[in-house]
């Protein structure tokens, strides 16, 4: 037990890894296949018993594991949890199970399949839980290649330019966060060693004393959050740099489109919150205005967007770039109840939005393709899917007592709340109460859109008179049911429990990471 | 007759005939250079050089670098260049065969000779030309050369010679492999690359 | 120690090459197949020789510093095999095992293998390869100019031959030729500029020109605090010196060559071409601009400007930029390499060019140490990477049965019929892209971190700040790093995610729009899919494949396990430590050398 105490987290990591080495050995399909689910179910496993570990009102990193990596440069294998990263590490665990079941039907190469659908999971579990800058930044990247080759071969007709473009536009935004991995390097000298530090949790001390006395200057400290943000922005992806997404959700394959929306979206905001924030704290403050512009422009002009679109698969790509929008704002306004708020939409749009994707998927394995105008109807041939697609569709439009609804209500009422005197925004003199109210009502707005294009789909693909060549659909079977049980359960629970699910593990968390902005 | 004795024992002293020599050798040197480029017959061009070389030894000469201005007569005047005539006479097709080189090749080796040209006489104009004192202890200065060559210049010098070694390997190596090679192309009917990227595009 | 044990790794190269020309003149098949056992021999020789040395050598008291045949008793003749040199001369050897490799004969009769032809000429082909590692050797050693000149041509004629007799095309022969004409060229000009050096320090020692060169106070003693000023003269010896250097690197101006003689030369000979000169290039340049910055790198006006700029800046920005754009515009897999070498030459100078203000940025940035380090790493690191990725198009080649595999068209698919090839080509993409986990991630942060260090170092009082000249290398390195991800990703993309039947020149964005199909005069495209037997793991293919294995392994290895980059990294520490640092015993040396001049 103490040994699994220890290693727990690096065991999570490595799982994964050792599944992908043996489903590449495998004898068949049909054994890389339950290899792989085999290894999905027991890294979820071992994810639970962080549940009973994790110390909830800890407040910092916990279960740290550590050892040196490359010495010379001070970089270190070290990695923890805290309350940041442990919802999206069940998150991303469970997702990662249920996209192995639905990848059931992948022909093509299935064991390569499968071992790069293993790396990837490593890729994730690696960047929520390492604390070293390095380590991190090393996951963060690594978790490009998998996804390259599992949208490149495994995807749509125009797999080759969605994958590139998705690789060149990550690519980007990650050697933007090389400048500020190896300027924080340098600009930080660690205590004990006398080198650069990348440790993540003592960085942020480190900057603002680098910023006190004088050797870092405001100016490189806006470049530095600027850099870092232009990377997490793009992963997230926020407006002016979103266009990979749509290419890369529509050529990917369903399972990999549920990863992609659940998991490496959340990739891009776990950054900002791990990285950007805490270390240009400052930074964060004085360049608000532009993050929340950014943010809310997102919500709008992905709804915009996705309601203009014919696609149900971009449809729903879209509808992740508005609600990410959502975190991104609930950084902005730097407040406990918009951050939590931000963290807690994370979840939620990873529940929701992989339920989304296997829902599309589910309706193109059948009709072959995804224009929404020619579907109608549905509702009558496939009852049962029409009910689980109405739970994940009314958990994404944000229905009290579904999870959309408190992320989004938790940080509309943060944005608000930054309004107030008192406020981080207000009382360092970063923001008047008047500059705070136009993005908090604008962002309402865009909860009203969300609302408009989602009914508007359940409309048009649900209801109406059932269509002739649908007829012959059959029922969504148990392999399916499989996949939308436990998520459309799980965003049930999420909408009425929410404190018991994520803010008794958020809430201390946050906590301490407002005592590093004030 | 004293005054036009008197007179030419002026003219005729210790710094005029250096300085006329001087004049001469560089003259034949620039002139004969000037013939190497301009030349489009390839053996004129061959005996131009030739003088450029001899003025260039006439001027070591005048330096009383005696064995430097032997061994250029020797090995490049006497060596190289007889080699040279040799192997235009032996490889080419027509012993008289002429350069033709473009109008725009003309045009850029003109502007790149005039920017040289200009670098070269700015860099000389402000050159620091102190007169510089002999060392004339030594009578031979063959010794210190064969003794600088053999001891602390023995790698250089050594190295010297496998270089050469690899010229004349390569040398030999690709007038077999070219004889070798035409065969097998004529046999293979295979196709230049700028063939093939002309096919392409 | 003598100078015979210190030329050991060279003497033997030689007596080597000397051997296998004897071997040679015989035309038996068995002569054929021995000669790259000997070479193969020589280098493993010679390569533990520099483990040991590189490992024996702890602090410049306990290595032989200096060696040679010494002028005048003084320490510094025209051989310096320092830890800097022990260094390179271990890298050098290591990767020309892996050259070698690539080079091994596998045809039936041992005339070459399915990218190379030497005919019958095994031994001549292998001595000219030992020869032109024992320039690069002697290159990394020396101290003197006429030394270092000799060292240069060495590296580089044989490849001139190497060139043109490696495939029986025309093809190759241009190639060579082209090759030959501009090389000779740049050596012409490169000894124009040492004549010109020598005229203005009457030192041909490389050390005597530091010592002429650096100003001296009234009691003879050298200033090595106060950067020096070139005249005019000297300024014209560097740039042409800096020219000749450019042509061996292949950094912008000096690169128009690399897109036709790397595509011409069978694919082992260019993969020769984009380490051995560029290596000898590189090495030559830090030790002029070592010559002329002191032992603190207080380098002069063109070479750096006190605002960061200058002839350095001015080339890496350059190169990088056009080696990139080049590279980005090809349709032949070997020209994309080829340019790829230009934009890594760009990196390496990109580091050179913040070690150059070093001078006008607190010490306590280091960029100094941290500069030379990203060189001396890069160049291990780029040799590695890079020969995986011709390895694997030559071993593409001979599973085909074609000359050889270098357009988008010839790898389209491979993937699918390939896997491990293809991952090895990817493994080396993403390392040349700079993606973590591989040795190409590795060098581009040690690129980066001068260049970074400069860039928001303090400006000491009284200076003008290098911050805007650096904060624009970083970003231009930054902006080049994402262009050369483009054509990298390319072929991993033609090797995966495209299909044999739907690949057309056309994939090429500059391709016209309607291409003549290739030919295929043999006939093997159809054959493809019947492989009756494998020919990749035939007993011949052995030595390229095991080529490709080493270095896939090192770009890995060096790029994840930490034991392995710090053995690297050590030696490279060590390395750049030394030659930045003013030697032990140099003062005594000075006072001789200024007493000499006056």
């Amino acid at each position: 037990m103490q040994f699994l105490q220890n290693n727990l987290l690096t065991l999570l990591i490595f799982l994964p890894t050792g599944g992908a080495v043996l489903t590449l050995l495998a004898k068949n399909r049909d054994a890389a296949r339950w290899t792989a689910l085999a290894t999905t179910l027991v890294t979820l496993a071992l994810s639970l018993v962080l549940l009973i570990t994790f110390k909830t009102n800890f407040g910092a990193v916990q279960m740290v594991q550590e050892g040196d990596w490359i010495p010379a440069f001070n970089i270190k294998y070290k990695v923890g949890i805290d309350g940041l990263s442990l919802p999206l590490v069940l998150l991303s665990t469970f997702i990662c199970a249920l996209a192995a079941i639905a990848s059931w039907n992948i022909e093509k190469m299935t064991r390569g399949y499968f071992a790069l659908f293993l790396f990837l999971e490593t890729g994730i579990l690696g960047t929520f839980l390492a604390i070293d800058f390095f380590l991190f930044y090393v996951f963060f990247e690594v978790t490009l290649l998998p996804m390259y080759f599992l949208i490149g071969i495994w995807g749509g007709p125009r797999k080759e330019y969605a994958a590139i473009k998705f690789f060149l536009y990550t690519l980007v935004g990650s050697i933007a966060l090389l400048i500020v991995l190896i300027g924080t390097h340098l600009y930080t000298k660690d205590a004990a060693t006398g080198l650069g530090s990348f440790d993540l949790v003592k960085l942020p001390l480190l900057i603002k004393a680098a910023i006190a006395n004088g050797s870092m200057s405001m100016d490189v400290v806006r470049w530095f959050f600027v850099l870092a943000m232009i990377c997490f922005l793009i992963k997230v992806p926020a407006v002016p740099f979103h266009t990979w997404l749509p290419d890369a959700h529509v050529e990917a394959p369903t399972a990999m489109s549920m990863i992609l929306a659940a998991l490496l979206l959340k990739m891009g905001g776990y950054g900002i919150f791990r990285v950007a924030y805490p270390l240009f704290s400052d930074a964060g403050r004085e360049l608000w205005m532009i993050v929340a512009f950014v943010g809310v422009l997102s919500i709008l002009y992905g709804a915009l967007c996705a309601m203009a679109q014919t696609d149900f698969k971009r449809l729903v790509a879209y509808s992740s770039v508005s609600h990410m929008g959502f975190v991104v704002l609930g950084a902005a306004m730097m407040t406990k109840t918009a951050a939590n708020g931000a963290l807690f939409m994370m979840i939620a749009h990873g529940i929701t939005s992989a339920m989304l994707f296997f829902i599309v998927g589910v309706a193109y394995d059948r009709a072959h393709h995804r224009e929404i105008s020619r579907f109608g109807g549905l509702a009558t041939t496939m009852p049962v899917y029409f009910g689980l697609s109405a739970i994940g569709i009314f958990a994404n439009l944000g229905l009290p007592g579904l999870c959309g609804f408190i992320g989004e209500i938790m940080v509309l009422l943060g944005s608000f709340e930054a309004a107030k005197p008192g406020s981080i925004l207000i009382q360092s003199g970063a923001a008047s109460t008047r500059q705070i109210y136009p993005f908090a009502v604008s962002a309402c707005l865009g909860v009203v859109l969300t609302a408009a294009y989602m009914l508007w789909t359940i409309q048009r693909v649900y209801f109406g008179p059932e269509r002739a060549e649908y007829r012959g659909f059959k029922e969504v079977d148990s392999r399916e049911q499989v996949v939308l049980w436990p998520l459309a359960v799980m965003a049930l629970l999420l909408g009425i429990l929410p404190t018991l699910f994520v803010f008794s593990y958020t809430d201390s968390t946050v906590e301490t990471l407002f005592k590093l902005f004030r | 007759m004293n005054s036009i004795a008197s007179i030419l024992a002026l003219s005729v002293d210790a710094q005029t005939v250096p300085a006329v020599l001087f004049y001469l050798f560089a003259g034949i040197s620039a002139a004969s250079a000037l013939g190497v480029v301009l030349s489009r017959n390839i053996v004129r061009t061959a005996v131009c050089l030739l003088f450029t070389l001899v003025g260039v030894a006439g001027l070591y000469f005048l330096l009383e670098s005696e064995f430097l201005a032997a061994v250029q007569l020797v090995v490049y005047v006497g060596g190289t260049l007889i080699l040279i005539v040799f192997g235009v006479m032996l490889t080419s097709k027509s012993p008289f065969s002429r350069f033709e080189p473009k109008a725009g090749e003309v045009v850029v080796a003109i502007a790149a000779c005039i920017i040289l040209f200009a670098a070269l006489v700015m860099a000389i104009r402000s050159a620091d030309f102190r007169p510089q004192t002999l060392d004339t202890t030594q009578k031979y200065p063959v010794v210190a050369l064969g003794q600088a060559l053999l001891g602390d210049y023995l790698v250089p010098f050594e190295l010297a010679s496998v270089v050469l070694l690899v010229v004349m390997i390569g040398a030999a190596y690709l007038a077999k492999s070219r004889k070798r090679d035409d065969k097998r192309a004529v046999a293979r009917g295979a196709a230049t690359l700028s063939q093939k990227a002309r096919q392409w595009s | 120690m003598s100078l015979l044990s210190l030329l050991l790794p060279e003497l033997i190269l030689i007596v080597a090459a000397s051997g296998l020309l004897l071997l040679g003149l015989s035309n038996k098949v068995a002569s054929r197949r021995l000669a790259p056992v000997v070479a193969m021999l020589a280098l493993i020789v010679t390569f533990c020789i520099q483990i040991y040395r590189v490992k024996a050598g702890g602090g410049p008291t306990q290595h032989d510093t200096f060696g040679g045949i010494s002028r005048d008793g003084s320490i510094y003749g025209t051989l310096r095999i320092a830890e800097f040199a022990q260094y390179i001369k271990l890298i050098s050897l290591g990767i020309g095992i892996l050259l070698t490799l690539l080079a091994w004969p596998t045809n039936d009769d041992a005339t070459g293998n399915s990218a190379l032809h030497f005919g019958h000429d095994a031994g001549e082909f292998f001595a000219l390869m030992l020869l032109s590692l024992t320039g690069l050797l002697l290159v990394a050693g020396a101290n003197d100019i006429m030394l270092l000149f000799l060292g240069i041509e060495l590296a580089s004629i044989p490849t001139y031959i190497m060139v043109s007799v490696s495939r029986p095309l025309p093809v190759a022969q241009e190639a060579g030729v082209k090759y030959f004409f501009l090389g000779a060229f740049a050596a012409a000009i490169m000894l124009f500029g040492f004549s010109y050096l020598y005229g203005t320090t009457g030192a041909t020692n490389l050390y005597e020109i530091m010592l002429n060169l650096h100003p001296k106070d009234a009691s003879g003693i050298i200033d090595w605090g106060t950067r020096i000023t070139l005249t005019p003269w000297q300024s014209l010896a560097v740039l042409m010196l800096v020219a000749g250097f450019a042509f061996k690197m292949a950094v912008v101006p000096l690169h128009f060559y690399v897109g036709d003689v790397y595509q011409g030369a069978a694919t082992p000979v260019t993969a020769f071409l984009s380490f051995v000169p560029k290596a000898s290039g590189f090495v030559a340049l830090i030790k002029l601009l070592f010559a002329l910055g002191g032992p603190n790198w207080l380098l002069p006006e063109p070479i750096v400007r006190a605002n960061g700029t200058g002839l350095l800046w001015v080339l890496a920005i350059l190169t990088m930029t056009v080696g990139n754009v080049l590279g980005l515009l090809q349709y032949n897999v070997k020209r994309v390499l080829a340019f790829s070498s230009v934009a890594h030459s760009g990196y390496m100078m990109a580091a050179l060019a913040a070690l150059a203000t070093s001078q006008f940025v607190s010490p306590a940035s280091n960029v100094k140490t941290t500069g030379l380090q990203a060189v001396l790493f890069y160049l291990a690191a780029y040799g590695i990477m890079n020969i995986g990725a011709f390895g694997v198009l030559q071993l593409l080649s001979a599973r085909d049965g074609k000359d050889s595999a270098e357009t988008f068209e010839d790898l389209a698919g491979k993937g699918r019929h390939h896997v491990s090839l293809a991952l090895s080509m990817a493994v080396c993409c993403f390392s040349l892209t700079g993606i973590p986990l591989t040795v190409g991630f590795m060098g581009k942060l040690m690129i980066i971190k001068p260049a970074l260090a400069a860039a928001i170092a303090k400006t000491p009082v009284g200076m003008s700040s290098v911050r805007p000249a650096m904060t624009w290398l970083v970003v231009i390195i930054m902006i080049n790093a994402a262009i050369s991800a483009a054509y990298y990703l390319r072929i991993v993309a033609t090797l995966f995610l495209r299909s044999e039947e739907h690949a057309h020149p056309a994939t090429a964005p500059h391709a016209a729009p309607h291409p003549a199909p290739r030919p295929h005069p043999r006939g093997h495209h159809l054959a493809d899919h019947a492989h009756p037997v494998d020919p990749l793991f035939t007993r011949h293919t052995m030595p390229i494949l095991l080529a490709v294995i080493l270095s896939v392994a090192g770009t890995l290895l060096f790029g994840m396990i930490p034991s392995a980059t710090e053995l690297l990294g050590n030696g490279v520490q060590s390395a750049a430590r030394i030659e930045g640092d003013i030697p032990q015993a140099l003062p005594g040396l000075s006072d001789k050398a200024v007493a000499a001049s006056k």
